[in-house]
């Protein structure tokens, strides 16, 4: 809420308390201080005054400050915190102080020389925001990664980069698993690709990838391969090429994305259409014709010519009625077809 | 100017045959042969020799030898003197371009061909000056 420093002291000696206290407010500095001199009570606190600053003294009737900061390392981890904690104390030897550090005290600072607190303080929050700043940075970049590692997932897209210069490699998640493998299953790079593209499709994708690295910025194209249970599956691949100022291609970004059902579906919706293309030639040609006969026989009979053989035309008339007959039927058997 | 005219009929379906022939004869053209077939016909032709006017009544869509497939035969051997109606059971735009590029053609006509659709088609052609003097459209109801 305010801008106050809140500090947690750590201290079972009221002298030492108002003597640091004095200290601070000598310095300038804005804060509340909140005194605990028991585990327990330092522990309720580290959870919930939520201090910006710990200062602890070394050793104290019930604990000490190694076990202080072990709680509080324990707090730090739960609420993904970095406060500073620094020991403020009698005399201790050197070793004492290294360990202290070592086990993740910021800082210590010797009781008679208490001048340097406020800046240690200062020092300690200041490298304290950053890492907090650091951390936020961090979760962000690995919450997107995890966004973006699922989106792939959920939209069967894979990426991959070449660098030419180094020679090195690297494939999402996916780029594994549109190929039938676990993630690292296989080794990255573009002789893996082409060792799973399908034979039909190798001469001419080996053609088209050599013509878009010496003359083209980006290149787009469909093919097949043939995952690790030797599957077909259709691929949608865009290539984009860095290049030198020499025009020379000098890293490699891909996108493949699975359009295995969506062709397959496709496909479908062809042969589907192959019927129905089927029922329209038979509609317009195949029952034309004996629709032309029937025409052409009953024009035949009307015509005025007394030497008009009625008994063979109507003999015509009859299979043509039962040709059209079987024609309408077939029609009707392939409509229902349609329906699987 | 054309007296000896001989009309070829040439459709795989034998009841097609029937009714064009029927149809033909009502126009008073006596001289009618039919044909199941483009080789057959083209046999006709080359085996009674040249100088004989020829008019086809010509299916397209046969087995074997179609339509286009005989009239392609004929323009290479530079038969002058056949011309052609075309007859077919439906017919396409395709097939109408396609027609336009033979010059023997001188009808396309939608299956059944009828007496009334053969005069027509023959007054409105300047081919009616090789038609026989003995038809006209007096003859023709």
């Amino acid at each position: 809420m305010d801008d106050k420093l809140k500090i947690l002291m750590l201290e079972d000696s009221l002298d030492d308390v108002n003597l640091i206290e004095r200290e601070l407010i000598r310095s300038g500095l804005l804060f509340s201080l909140f005194v605990v001199s028991t585990k327990e009570e330092f522990k309720e606190a580290v959870y919930n005054f939520k201090p910006d600053v710990i200062l602890s003294d070394h050793s104290l009737p019930s604990f000490n400050s190694i076990e202080a900061l072990k709680i509080f390392q324990i707090a730090q981890a739960k609420l993904n915190l970095a406060t500073p904690f620094i020991l403020v104390t009698g005399a201790v030897s050197e070793e004492f102080a290294v360990e202290c550090i070592k086990a993740g005290a910021d800082d210590y600072i010797l009781k008679d020389s208490l001048k340097r607190l406020p800046n240690s303080i200062s020092n300690a929050v200041d490298k304290a925001r950053i890492e907090a700043e650091r951390r936020k940075v961090l979760d962000e970049v690995i919450a997107n990664e995890a966004m973006l590692r699922q989106a792939e997932h959920l939209a069967h897209l894979g990426s991959w980069q070449t660098d030419l210069i180094t020679g090195t490699n690297k494939w999402s998640d996916e780029i594994f698993r549109l190929h039938g493998y676990e993630p690292g299953e296989l080794k990255p790079g573009i002789e893996t690709f082409f060792k799973h593209v399908h034979p039909d499709d190798t001469n001419l994708l080996t053609t088209e990838f050599d013509r878009a690295l010496q003359t083209l910025d980006s290149y787009e194209c469909k093919y097949r391969i043939l995952d690790k249970r030797g599957d077909i599956k259709y691929i949608h691949s865009k290539l984009l090429i860095d290049r030198d100022s020499y025009g020379k291609p000098n890293k490699l970004n891909g996108f493949l994305l699975d359009i295995t059902s969506q062709t397959h579906h496709i496909q479908r919706i062809e042969a589907q259409n192959n019927k129905l293309r089927e029922i329209a030639w038979i509609q317009s040609h195949g029952v034309r014709a004996p629709l032309a006969r029937i025409m052409g026989l009953v024009n035949l009979i009307n015509a005025e010519n007394p030497e008009t053989d009625t008994r063979q035309i109507v003999n015509f008339i009859l299979t043509s009625v039962e040709e059209l007959d079987e024609l309408v039927r077939a029609v009707v058997r392939k409509t229902e077809d349609l329906k699987d | 100017m054309l007296p000896d005219l001989r009309i070829l009929i040439t459709d795989d379906d034998p009841v097609i045959l029937y009714i064009h022939r029927r149809a033909i004869e009502k126009c008073g053209l006596p001289d009618i042969t039919c044909f199941l077939n483009g080789r057959d016909t083209l046999d006709h032709i080359t085996l009674q020799g040249p100088d004989i006017n020829y008019l086809i009544v010509l299916d397209i869509n046969m087995p074997g030898i179609s339509g286009w497939d005989l009239l392609d035969e004929i323009t290479e051997k530079n038969h002058n003197n056949i011309h052609v109606i075309v007859v077919s059971s439906s017919v396409n735009t395709g097939d109408h371009e396609k027609a336009k590029t033979y010059s023997q053609i001188i009808g396309f006509i939608e299956k059944p061909l009828s007496d009334v659709k053969m005069i027509t088609l023959m007054e409105s052609h300047s081919y009616k000056t090789a038609w026989p003097d003995n038809i006209n459209g007096d003859g023709v109801s």
